[in-house]
């Protein structure tokens, strides 16, 4: 055989073409063999440069505040230490995967934001709604929405804390704003973007409003709903942020701010980072359920076509 | 002579036509009860800590005239500003290359993924630290604030770039430059200013609460001081001229987006 093969160059090129094809990331692997499916994400080229850049930019990060360390820059920790003290059981500054501590904070900012976001949608939802299917309920309150939404969350962080009885009722209205305005105007925008021909079908199959309200207006709306609360959540993070920084007691915006107090660096970053993971998730989480209610709603179409 | 007199009877008939459309005093209806039911809940006992309305307009004039008003202004809107042109050159250059260099892409873009959403306030504590002033602080918030939704958007808005326009345009015999203004930035620019605008909204908020936390002087650090010595009516000011900053803003960003892309003006 192999003698063959060295004489016959046709062969030989054409068992490489072969090789070569089951190289290629367009080869098909077998369905559960992910020992393949492993490799081949490995030999992925997006792979190798999503790991030449994180290289890079963890290199970079190491050698700035490990080995030469300009000025100014002794405030940032070391990836090394940020990354040992997260995940140590003793850690220096109170604050890792092992201690209560953490895991209080992250439930106090998911508890905020999450209440925060149900009040602005069950709230702004129904007011979206209403704004896009009733002309005069839109002529009379739409002004109204416009003349408050320009003024930003936060800046109601003051008046929230002086007018509301407690400081958590403060960081929780704060939270909710943002996301409140997000959810009604995208509700609106979805209603009226539904064509008005479904109405005038609606009305000749006999649809009462209440029918009319499930079966064209809701529908028709939950692709633009969904677009509005992922923005709702991202704004809903921001703001808690904004609003443990000024006005909280606990929680990770606190945690951060602790951690500048009491120049405990790496609880800065630990906390930064765990709120840049939260929030992803919870916008992934709404992309899934909004996946899952939309089955009709083509990928790809997005929440704009 | 004539001409004046018509086109004065026409703007007369614009305005007579505007006074009869029921969006408008339906509108007006709208917002005069929202002022109406605060004056209502002030006089009923309910939020009594709040200022009601008549004291906020009384306030007003006096507010201005305090010292350092109009100078929060410009302070403000510098930072602003600053922040946001920082980041618009920065995001349209990252984004274009990102955009057209696919390695580029590969290599860069799931970082910016993870940074993204780390919420910009969440910087806050950290840049205080490192940045040497706080006017460099603030100005750093805003840059990160303003940063990622124009990088994202112009990002999508290449994407979205039809292919058989930049096939079109080789095929006609188009090069580098000539794809890149007449096909790229045409086809980009409406997802750019989507993102210019979304940005400069961002930017309003983040400033302000910087300004809370660390400045001298600026809208965010008036409201902040009248929480302070307890004036509410200073803070209800302090957050109204903030709105307004906030829509001049996003005017000049729809007024500079109208102009650069005259060719959608009509939809």
């Amino acid at each position: 055989m192999a003698v063959t093969n060295s004489s016959l160059g046709a062969a030989q090129v054409d068992g490489g073409y072969e090789a070569r094809l089951r190289a290629s990331p367009d080869w098909p692997v077998q369905a559960g063999d992910w020992r393949a499916r492993l490799r081949k994400a490995f030999r992925a080229q997006a792979l190798r440069y999503a790991l030449l850049g994180f290289g890079i930019f963890f290199g970079l990060w190491y050698l700035l505040t490990a080995v030469i360390v300009p000025p100014r820059f002794n405030y940032i920790p070391n990836p090394a230490l940020l990354f040992g003290q997260w995940i140590s059981e003793v850690p220096q500054y109170g604050i890792s995967v092992f201690t209560p501590e953490y895991y209080g904070h992250i439930w106090v900012s998911v508890l905020r934001v999450y209440t925060a976001f149900a009040i602005s949608v069950g709230v702004g939802a129904p007011l979206g709604i209403l704004l896009g299917w009733s002309r005069f309920g839109r002529n009379t309150l739409f002004p109204v929405v416009e003349m408050l939404r320009p003024i930003p969350p936060l800046a109601w962080v003051p008046l929230a804390v002086l007018a509301l009885p407690e400081t958590e009722m403060a960081v929780i209205f704060v939270t909710l704003l943002a996301s409140f305005f997000a959810t009604v105007l995208n509700t609106y925008l979805g209603v009226r973007s539904i064509p008005e021909t479904y109405f005038r079908a609606a009305a000749c199959l006999g649809y009462h409003r209440v029918d009319v309200l499930r079966r064209v207006v809701i529908p028709g709306a939950l692709p633009f709903i969904f677009t509005g609360l992922q923005i709702a959540m991202g704004v809903a993070w921001f703001s808690l942020v904004g609003g443990e920084l000024i006005a909280g007691r606990s929680g990770l915006g606190y945690l951060i701010l602790d951690g500048y107090t009491q120049l405990a660096l790496p609880n800065i970053f630990i906390g930064m980072i765990t709120l840049g993971v939260l929030g992803w998730a919870s916008s992934a989480l709404i992309r899934k359920v909004g996946q899952l209610m939309m089955a009709w709603h083509v990928k790809g179409q997005g929440g704009g076509a | 002579m004539t001409e004046v007199h018509t086109s004065a009877g026409r703007a007369a008939e614009r305005v007579v036509r505007a006074l009869r459309d029921p969006v408008l005093w339906q509108g007006a209806i709208g917002i005069a009860s929202f002022f109406v039911v605060w004056q209502l809940l002030k006089w009923i006992g309910l939020f009594a800590l709040l200022p009601g309305p008549v004291d906020v307009v009384r306030a007003v004039p006096l507010q201005m005239e305090q010292e350092g008003y109009w100078l929060s202004w410009l302070a403000s809107s510098r930072r602003v500003f600053l922040g946001f042109l920082v980041a618009a050159i920065l995001a349209i250059s990252v984004g274009v290359s990102m955009g057209m260099s696919r390695k580029l892409r590969m290599a860069g873009f799931p970082i910016l993924e993870v940074l993204r959403p780390i919420p910009p306030l969440a910087w806050l504590p950290l840049s205080i630290l490192f940045w040497p002033s706080p006017e460099a602080t603030m100005v750093f918030l805003t840059f990160l604030g303003a940063f990622f939704p124009i990088f994202i958007n112009i990002l999508a808005g290449i994407d979205s770039i039809d292919i058989r326009y930049i096939q079109a345009a080789r095929s006609l015999g188009a090069g580098q430059a000539t794809l890149f203004w007449r096909v790229m930035v045409p086809g980009a620019l409406p997802a750019l200013f989507t993102g210019l605008s979304i940005a400069i909204g961002i930017t309003w908020e983040v400033v302000i609460a910087a300004e809370m936390a660390s400045a001298q002087l600026g809208l965010g650090y008036l409201t902040w001081n009248a929480y302070m010595s307890q004036s509410l009516v200073g803070i209800v000011v302090g957050m109204l001229s903030i709105g307004v900053a906030g829509m001049v803003s996003s005017g000049i960003m729809g007024w500079i987006g109208r102009n650069a892309m005259p060719w959608r003006r009509g939809r």
